[in-house]
């Protein structure tokens, strides 16, 4: 019974410690105060702010370019790689794996600077591109690993009924492979996303001139103090974290419901 | 001469010279196997003896190493899967967990491109083959194993190929479900008059089911027959010892043996007379083959014909008896009908003496 109690006191610990700086980030958005340390009233103040910061806004459009093109390609990617594991149970499998989450293990801030010499030994200029193919050696494991987990779990058959009844290996990816495979996808889709979106260490060493992204933007910003629509911009990250999660969410409790009626 | 002639039909499956090696290993013998249009075929072995590696062939899944597979007439060796006019039943079923049941039947026929009205009334049809026109709206995981599998037949037949594969497809079901549905693919065969090529190890659904069966050991095809030749006239040591119970007694075949009543010495056991389907031309180790119920067992009597058995153990299986008897060093197996026990040896017990004897076209010998 005591050690319930305990647990249960530690889970709601968690809990508040996870949650108070979110709640912060919100209340503060809407502070009239100017600054963190105390609360004088409602304002939309900053949320007007944030818009009119034409350099912030840039960073967000990078932001959000770069991170739209890592998740598609990784995703893209780690489709072939899982479909191609699951199948593949010769010599080398393991080996394969391993190199796939190789750099989970490496520190980020090696391939950094392994990145950046490469670029600049083959003079391609730091930009989009560069940002991407960064972001690309971070998400993909993750990406990658996400679908197998999901790839392995399907029936070996299932292609070759398909390629029975008359599939081109084309119809067998799009009428079976894809359909099965789709909660899969949006989740690596979401995760690569998330990660190229707030990476701040590979962004460092590859942003160039022009690209810089939203999360280098806030750090850089520290030097000279926040400001509180930094603030505003949390929320409505979170606001817009919140909305594709409930999306995914409810498509997927949808689906559940309706499978289990009829 | 014109051997041509416009009433002869091409077999449903022909196989020449067919043969598959993994590493090194022959997995596959090269074969010959003719099957017949509308044929019930079943391939039967233990496992490990190459007729999935054989069915993997005709489907296309598999390269052969050499040889040729031949459907309706016309050389489909190159021919991918997909364009084979033939499908499978998968031992797991293989049903698209996304799709429902009837979108499951129908899938063949959408991607052939078969016009809407004509896809549905013909997967309408093909549930109602199988008895389940009401459950088309079903998922696959809201099915029953032997729902699953009808529902896999009908995606099977629906596009009514020449040829349907089956890969042990009553393995997942209980005992009684398999009875029901072995009477059930045999209905369902005869119904849409397709050939059908069941591949299993379970020798009672061969027989039960089968108007032909390949009995395959180690890559080989040991005999090809219709099921009571198979059971009754087994033409290897192999076939006798895998289907039902059989009696293997070693012995020697004299040379220039041949015929219906051919006499053998079997150690310990004496002279005894069996059929030889073909004639050595010079001395050979032989076995004997004969099945427990061919043999007659009658009391010890003073001059009674047949070789002395002692009752080593007597089972009681309800509608017969099995003993066991030992002859001379050997076991000998033979069953009794429970008519027959009650009426001709009501007392008998263990450690009595019987005498042993049958007909001589009741036994086989084959060369080994």
């Amino acid at each position: 019974m005591t050690v319930d109690r305990v647990v249960n006191g530690i889970a709601r610990g968690v809990f508040v410690f996870l949650y108070i700086p979110i709640a912060a980030v919100i209340v503060y958005s809407f502070n009239a105060a100017g600054t963190n340390t105390r609360f004088e009233g409602l304002t939309l103040q900053w949320y007007v702010e944030l818009f009119q910061d034409a350099a912030l806004m840039q960073t967000l459009q990078t932001s959000a370019i770069v991170a739209v093109i890592t998740a598609t390609v990784a995703t893209a990617i780690g489709i072939m790689f899982a479909l191609g594991l699951a199948r593949y149970r010769g010599r080398g499998r393991a080996s394969l794996l391993a190199l796939i989450a190789l750099p989970l293990i490496v520190p980020e801030i090696v391939l950094g600077v392994a990145m950046l010499s490469v670029f600049s030994a083959t003079k391609i200029p730091l930009g989009i591109l560069t940002l991407v193919l960064g972001h690309l050696i971070v998400s993909l494991p993750l990406a990658t690993l996400v679908l197998m987990s999901s790839a392995a779990m399907l029936d070996p058959s299932l292609p070759e009924a398909a390629t029975d009844l008359g599939c081109t290996p084309w119809q067998t990816f799009t009428r079976v492979y894809f359909p099965l495979l789709r909660p899969a996808v949006v989740a690596a889709w979401l995760l690569s996303f998330t990660t190229s979106f707030s990476n701040i260490v590979m962004s460092t060493f590859l942003s160039g001139v022009g690209s810089t992204t939203l999360p280098l933007k806030i750090y850089s910003s520290l030097k000279t103090g926040l400001t509180p629509s930094i603030n505003a911009l949390g929320a409505l990250l979170i606001l817009l974290t919140l909305v594709i999660v409930l999306l995914v969410g409810v498509s997927q409790m949808r689906r559940i419901l309706v499978e289990s009626r009829s | 001469m014109n051997t041509q002639t416009t009433s002869t039909i091409a077999p449903a499956v022909e196989i020449q010279g067919l043969s598959k090696e993994f590493a090194g290993h022959l997995a596959v013998q090269p074969l010959d196997l003719t099957i017949g249009d509308n044929e019930f075929f079943s391939i039967l072995g233990p496992s490990g003896c190459g007729k999935t590696t054989l069915m993997r062939m005709i489907t296309g899944f598999e390269a052969p190493s050499s040889g040729r597979v031949l459907l309706g007439g016309a050389d489909v060796t190159a021919v991918p899967t997909r364009n084979r006019d033939l499908n499978m039943l998968f031992q797991s079923y293989a049903l698209f967990p996304h799709l429902t049941v009837f979108e499951n039947v129908a899938f063949e026929l959408r991607v052939r491109r078969v016009a809407k009205d004509e896809a549905n009334r013909r997967t309408r049809e093909a549930l109602e083959l199988v008895r389940l026109g009401h459950l088309g709206d079903r998922k696959p995981d809201q099915l029953s194993g032997g729902q699953r599998q009808r529902v896999a037949l009908a995606r099977a037949v629906v596009s009514r190929p020449k040829v349907v594969l089956l890969d042990e497809p009553l393995g997942a079901l209980d005992q009684q479900l398999r009875k029901e549905m072995q009477y059930e693919l045999k209905r369902m065969q005869r119904e849409v008059g397709i050939t059908f090529i069941y591949v299993t190890h379970d020798q009672e659904e061969a027989l039960t089911m089968s108007d032909r069966i390949a009995v395959m050991s180690e890559g080989v095809v040991q005999q090809v027959a219709g099921p009571e030749d198979i059971y009754n006239r087994p033409e290897t040591r192999f076939v006798a010892g895998f289907i039902g119970s059989c009696n293997l007694l070693d012995t020697t075949v004299p040379e220039g043996a041949a015929g219906d009543e051919v006499e053998v010495v079997v150690d310990g056991a004496g002279t005894v007379r069996g059929v030889l389907g073909e004639t050595v031309t010079s001395e050979r180790p032989g076995t004997l083959l004969v099945r427990p119920e061919r043999i007659e067992v009658r009391p010890d009597a003073p001059g009674a014909a047949g070789i002395a058995g002692v009752v080593e153990t007597l089972t009681f299986l309800g509608e017969e008896w099995h003993l066991h008897l030992l002859v001379g060093g050997l076991t000998v197996k033979a069953s009794l009908s429970s008519l027959a026990k009650e009426r001709d040896l009501p007392g008998l017990s263990m450690g009595d003496t019987l005498r042993l004897s049958w007909r001589p076209q009741d036994a086989r010998i084959v060369i080994r």
